[in-house]
């Protein structure tokens, strides 16, 4: 989110304007989903944090208002809200079926890939550590920059593409446990 | 297949959008919230404007209470504060200072005139003469100093 939009919605937030709500999903809403939606694995739980999240941000308008960096802040109660939905489930381990119907191949790829060559990949990606996989989903999935993953996270911008790297290097170590060569 | 280019082969995939549209879902949720939840003003006009009166209104209360507190001094002990006030008044006129006071001050008033015709330069120095004023106080009042 840009620095001129973050001061309108501040400033929104302090006249105790909801339009303020709109214009923070109209620029972040969607890569919030997606983020959610990346841990949690699951489209209807996604959905249902997402409408917490907001909720959250309208009563905590004041605290949002005074927040140094707000995409990072509003990431940062997204990725509470997931955790917390997880902690309160009975069962909250997430299964591999789970991920591969949040993933899906864009429709303009030329490069047809074939189903085997789908799962390997969405296999290895399930197995990476949260916090590699989240930065490769914000990368590739989502189309973030490694500046906008790292205001998003609140980490550094080293810090942000060393996690892609180490994610990527992991993968491909997985791709060829799992019989393919590099 | 290869992965030579793993990055190339992850840029194939994306992330599934939500099966309907989430916004209108989610925004009136959070607007009903919003409205719920007013915040509370800290500083509004008619606050202000209650707190100067209330200022107002002590300021005033304290006023008052300092003029009555005054007339009342005033009238238990009305006398003396005009004498006091009239001696300040009138520094010079000890002989009146001093009758008022039941005292004989024949020695004050000689040590005012003295000084206010200043020293005599062919008599003896003010320090004799403030000596011999002494010694008429002592014998007066009966050796108080």
């Amino acid at each position: 989110m840009e620095k001129q939009i973050e001061l309108k919605i501040k400033e929104l937030l302090l006249k105790n304007d909801s339009c303020a709500l709109e214009i923070i999903y109209d620029n972040i809403g969607r890569n919030l989903y997606k983020y959610m939606l990346s841990i949690l694995c699951s489209h209807t739980k996604a959905e249902e944090v997402m409408q917490n999240l907001f909720v959250a941000i309208a009563e905590k308008r004041n605290r949002l208002s005074r927040a140094r960096n707000l995409t990072s802040y509003i990431f940062a109660m997204a990725k509470n809200q997931a955790m917390d939905f997880l902690r309160s489930e009975p069962k909250n381990e997430k299964n591999i079926e789970d991920y591969k119907n949040i993933i899906t191949v864009r429709d303009n790829t030329t490069d047809k890939l074939n189903d085997e060559e789908i799962e390997k990949i969405t296999n290895a990606l399930f197995f990476l550590p949260l916090k590699q996989r989240e930065v490769i989903t914000m990368k590739f999935f989502q189309g973030m920059t490694f500046e906008d993953i790292a205001k998003a996270l609140n980490i550094s911008l080293n810090t942000a593409a060393s996690r892609y790297r180490y994610g990527i290097e992991k993968l491909k170590g997985k791709l060829k446990e799992l019989g393919n060569e590099i | 297949m290869k992965y030579n280019d793993i990055e190339k082969e992850l840029s194939h995939f994306t992330l599934k959008e939500p099966e309907h549209n989430l916004k209108v879902q989610v925004l009136r949720k959070a607007r009903t919230a919003w409205f719920e939840k007013q915040p509370v003003p800290v500083f509004t006009f008619r606050l202000i404007r209650n707190y100067a009166y209330g200022l107002a209104m002590l300021l005033l209360i304290s006023i008052v209470s300092l003029k009555i507190d005054n007339s009342l001094t005033d009238k238990l002990i009305g006398g003396k504060t005009t004498l006091v006030a009239k001696t300040i008044e009138k520094p010079n006129d000890i002989g009146n200072l001093c009758s008022d006071l039941g005292i004989d001050c024949k020695t004050y008033q000689l040590f005012a005139n003295m000084v206010k015709t200043g020293e005599n330069k062919t008599g003896p120095t003010a320090l004799e003469q403030l000596e011999q004023l002494k010694k008429e106080f002592n014998l007066i009042n009966g050796g108080l100093s």
